[in-house]
């Protein structure tokens, strides 16, 4: 056995875990420290399913090897609410029915909070080119769109 | 209800084993239609089990062999109608 | 009062109609939701599955000694470990989940292993030992129906004239084509093509399986239908049915591709050969390669037209490949192809085909999609030569009540027109086009499903109610569930909570496909609440001590009622409840049959796109559904449905196709050139909800989900070929296409 010791931060926590070299970050933490909210939909960087904040971005966790994660800070889907108080974009993306299915939500969910952190008041466009990288199959976008500007207006307290 | 002379309209693959567009069955329900229809024409007999929708008077029935029909119905078989 | 009575004209709703936040949303955009891969169990092993790098190939030595042997693996298996005795109806299933003596297609499954971890399993993959036979394949339809083309199930041709890959042909029609032709001034004809497009959902396919050796199972899935995944899976295990419990996991998508199983037998066979529960989980590539794409078509299309714009006769010719395996939606095309027109003269065929492609799996109104294209096409080919309006062609020769449907029955009340009419008043189509722009337009049909249904709606002691249902939710049916159940018993949305149970928990239900599910589990729903009712005013009646029919329940209340009545105060929902305990004992409100009366449903779409001559890309710029819903329960999970199936219908009309090479291989298996679209390519999607009452459910609930996805194809082909001033025939209309096209 020839396994990584990883020690990391995940959502404001210290996480430690050993790791297969061929493992990925996605991996990991849905095998191994049971957060399954980021989703595997390609393994390949092209569904967005598995987005996760890495160090103050968004990457793809399938695209990212475990053992690079020493040392940094994830954020995932699962430290997006504080306790019973859930992040405007997840009440707007509710009370806009910005879901059917729901398996890419945690992914555009925590693209759109990296977004709102860099763009307080997006354009549709700019929305849309950010979020090119997550694929819903479901919904055509529309609701979702609506979602993200109605949250970024809240925020801003407009 | 007694069963009467009940006109049944086949789709391209019945039709083709009756040699005719359209039948007369006497029947009180479908299940009458299809026992009718299997011994007039035997070769139809898997097409009938489990394998046909049936329109009356515009509405689309699947599993429904107790369901009356008369003389007044417009009866439509049609091959079974599923979905995604 | 009536407990059963239907009256949705004139009906006022109180909670149908809102827009109440999901009952499961919180666990949605939380992350806690658990889908198909997030299920483990305690013990389980990881399962991986060898397939087919060929298109057509006989096995000839298949050997898994070797990987058995390795450290860490549990089981091996092979169609050995399956029921030799499977029933005739699964057969087909059965040899696409695990192939006998051949490989019918890149990808098709030929053996599987259970190891300690996913990566243990893959490797030992490698050591099982395999030779092939490689035979000749056939991947296109047209090719595949000539006589001489690689035979996939070798044997006497079925249909005259043809290869013994046509399984099947089948015809539809009334009148007579030659007087119709006659009488028309111009008679316009074309064939179109469309690609073969994969559901796209975005949750591949996942189980986790445990099977003991005496015939007993658990199993947690992604599905459509969980009763149905149950009943096929424990016929090619060759067990019992009710010795298997199923549960249906969150759904990440089906769009009809999770109505059959692929994984989940796999999981169970080896579960029982290695005594511990194993988990499979599909990759992105084995879904491309292995599951349910839809077909590819190839349809010749024939209608004649009056100057004024009177659709004289109607002809389509429908060729469709489902895969290695017969059953392709070519009837129901055939079906849906001229639903839109009254026609008196009117023919389809259908022919069915089986090539080296992996099994076609229902899509989103199967079939339907393709037929419209082509016909649709056609009428905006006539409307564009004789210079009509194409809604106002399409007003002309509308299907209406009345009329008789191009596949055989008169129709009932439905809301074509309705839809058509609602187009030309929208702010879209009366909008002006800049240069350079083109418009489409397309009508679309689908008949929706009912199906056998069960409901459970159990009271508890504290005024709530737990709605049990078998169907599992898709798209927001849990929401619409509980408003239905909330405004039949009259108390609020939150005092009742929707689950879909397991196997074991409830009567048989049908798969949710059909856009069945707001339908046929929402009467369900309503009639379990009206028999909880029925038991509520019985128990009110034995409180006051008069006749049952001399209570009736309003507003959430049990009131008396009549004259010999005699003067009681009301009894709440609430309060029955709390006392049913020592009025009787528990009580719930049942629902088990068939509900029989769905109503279909037909769209009118309208599309402005604009190309780039340069790259052949084209821009959608506007879009604008509308549909006739019947009731629009929960409205903005009906828009959302509306919306998706053109987003996906946009995909199918410009980018998405399975593209295989000369080897048979598919050779983009992957989401990055298997193209779908996302959030920069579309543009808002604008809905109109029509509400033509369907007779056939007490609030006039037609199915939705999928007739949303037959007009797009044929709209935006219009909308492109008016632009470019080039008919497009060929989908996907991908900017090589187009460059083509334009050349």
């Amino acid at each position: 056995m020839s396994k990584i010791h990883v020690t990391t931060s995940v959502n404001g926590d210290e996480a430690e875990f050993l790791a297969e070299p061929e493992e990925t970050l996605l991996d990991v933490l849905r095998d191994h420290l049971h957060l399954t909210g980021a989703k595997e939909g390609c393994g390949t960087g092209d569904c967005g399913a598995c987005t996760v904040n890495l160090d103050g971005r968004v990457v793809c966790s399938c695209l990212v090897l475990a053992a690079e994660a020493q040392g940094r800070e994830i954020k995932t889907i699962e430290g997006m609410a504080n306790g019973e108080k859930l992040h405007p974009l997840q009440t707007k993306f509710l009370e806009h029915a910005a879901l059917q299915c729901g398996i890419c939500t945690p992914g555009i969910l925590v693209a759109a909070k990296d977004l709102l952190e860099r763009n307080a008041d997006p354009t549709e466009t700019e929305i849309r080119f950010w979020l090119a990288g997550n694929l819903c199959r479901c919904t055509g976008y529309d609701k979702i769109v609506r979602a993200v500007q109605d949250a970024a207006a809240e925020m801003r307290g407009a | 209800m007694p069963p009467e002379d009940v006109t049944i309209d086949l789709y391209g693959t019945l039709a083709a084993i009756a040699g005719e567009k359209r039948v007369v069955v006497e029947a009180a329900n479908l299940r009458d239609v299809y026992a009718a229809l299997k011994v007039r024409f035997p070769e139809m007999a898997e097409h009938l089990d489990g394998n046909v929708s049936v329109s009356i008077d515009g509405r689309i029935y699947t599993e429904a062999l107790f369901e009356p029909v008369s003389a007044k119905n417009e009866v439509v078989l049609l091959p079974r109608i599923s979905g995604g | 009062m009536a407990f059963d009575e239907y009256d949705s004209e004139n009906r006022i709703f109180n909670a149908v109609g809102t827009r109440p936040i999901r009952p499961d949303g919180m666990d949605k955009v939380t992350g806690k939701a658990m889908f198909g891969a997030d299920f483990t169990m305690p013990g389980m092993l990881h399962g991986a599955i060898l397939r087919s790098p060929h298109a057509h190939a006989k096995i000839v030595k298949l050997d898994t000694a070797k990987a058995e042997a390795l450290p860490g693996v549990k089981s091996v298996i092979t169609r050995a470990d399956f029921n030799d005795k499977v029933s005739r109806a699964n057969a087909d299933v059965l040899e696409n989940v695990m192939a006998g003596e051949k490989a019918l297609y890149d990808g098709h499954a030929i053996a599987a292993v259970a190891a300690t971890s996913p990566l243990a399993a893959k490797k030992a993959l490698r050591a099982i030992e395999i030779e092939y036979e490689v035979l000749p394949h056939v991947t296109d339809v047209d090719a595949a129906m000539v006589p001489g083309a690689p035979e996939i199930r070798p044997g006497e041709p079925k249909v005259e004239g043809y290869s013994s890959n046509v399984m099947s042909k089948v015809e539809f029609g009334h009148g007579d084509l030659h007087e119709g032709f006659a009488a028309a001034d111009v008679v316009m004809e074309k064939s179109f093509k469309t690609a073969a497009t994969h559901q796209g959902y975005i949750e591949p396919h996942a189980a986790v399986g445990s099977l003991t050796a005496d015939g007993r199972g658990e199993l947690w899935c992604c599905t459509q239908g969980h009763f149905v995944a149950r009943n096929i899976c424990s016929d090619l295990l060759g067990i019992q049915a009710s010795s298997l419990r199923v549960m249906a996991s969150e759904i990440g998508g089906g769009f009809g591709g999770k109505t059959t199983v692929f994984v989940e037998p796999v999981a169970l066979a080896l579960s029982r050969k290695a005594g511990r529960p194993v988990k499979v989980v599909m990759s992105r590539e084995d879904v491309f390669r292995a599951t349910g794409p839809t077909s590819s078509s190839s349809i010749d299309v024939k209608i004649g037209m009056k100057n004024d714009g009177t659709m004289t006769a109607g002809q389509a010719i429908l060729r469709m490949q489902g895969g290695a395996f017969p059953g392709s939606p070519v009837g129901m095309a055939a079906m849906c192809a001229f639903a839109p027109y009254a026609l008196d003269h009117v023919q389809s065929v259908g022919i069915d085909v089986i090539c080296n492609r992996p099994k076609q799996a229902a899509y989103r109104a199967p079939g339907s999609p393709m037929a419209c294209f082509a016909v649709e096409s056609v009428v905006d080919m006539l409307c564009n030569k004789l210079e009509l309006d194409p809604v106002d062609t399409r007003l002309m020769n509308a299907s209406k009540e009345g009329t008789k449907a191009s596949y055989g029955p008169t129709w009932p009340r439905i809301g074509l027109i309705e839809t058509l009419e609602a187009a030309k008043k929208s702010p879209h189509y009366r909008s002006e086009l800049k240069p350079g722009q083109g418009r489409g337009v397309s009508c679309g049909f689908w008949f929706n499903h009912a199906g056998e249904t069960s409901v459970t709606l159990a009271l508890s002691p504290d005024g709530t109610v737990a709605l049990s249902v078998g169907t599992p939710d898709i798209g927001g049916s849990r929401a619409s569930m509980c408003l239905m159940a909330a405004e039949e018993l009259g108390i609020p949305y939150e005092k009742i909570r929707t689950t879909v149970v397991d196997t074991a928990s409830l009567g048989y239900n049908d798969v949710s496909h059909g856009s069945r599910v707001t339908y046929a589990s929402g009467l369900a729903t309503i009639k379990a609440a009206r028999d909880a009712k029925k038991k509520l005013c019985g128990r009110a009646a034995k409180t006051w001590g008069i006749d049952e029919d001399a209570v009736v329940w309003e507003d959430g209340m049990a009131k008396p009622s009549g004259h010999n009545a005699g003067d009681h105060e009301p009894l709440s929902f609430d309060k029955l409840c709390k006392t049913m305990g020592r009025t009787g004992g528990p009580i719930s409100g049942h629902f088990e049959a068939t509900p029989e009366g769905a109503g279909v449903s037909f769209a009118t779409h309208v599309v402005d796109s604009e190309v780039d001559r340069e790259t052949g890309a084209t821009r959608v710029l506007r879009y604008t559904v509308i549909q006739d819903a019947g009731k629009a329960i929960h409205p903005a999970y009906v828009e959302g449905q509306f919306q998706g199936g053109a987003a996906q219908g946009i995909g199918w009309a410009l980018n998405e196709e399975y593209i295989y090479g000369e080897d048979g291989r598919l050779q983009n298996a992957g989401f990055l050139d298997y193209r779908i679209p996302v959030a920069s390519d579309l543009p808002m999607i604008e809905t109109e909800i029509v509400e033509v009452p369907n007779p056939g459910h007490p609030y006039g609930v037609r199915g939705v989900g999928e007739t949303s996805i037959c007009p797009p194809l044929a709209a935006i082909a219009n909308s492109v070929s008016n632009a470019v001033g080039v008919r497009l025939t060929e989908l996907p209309m991908s900017p090589p296409r187009i460059l083509k096209a334009l050349d």
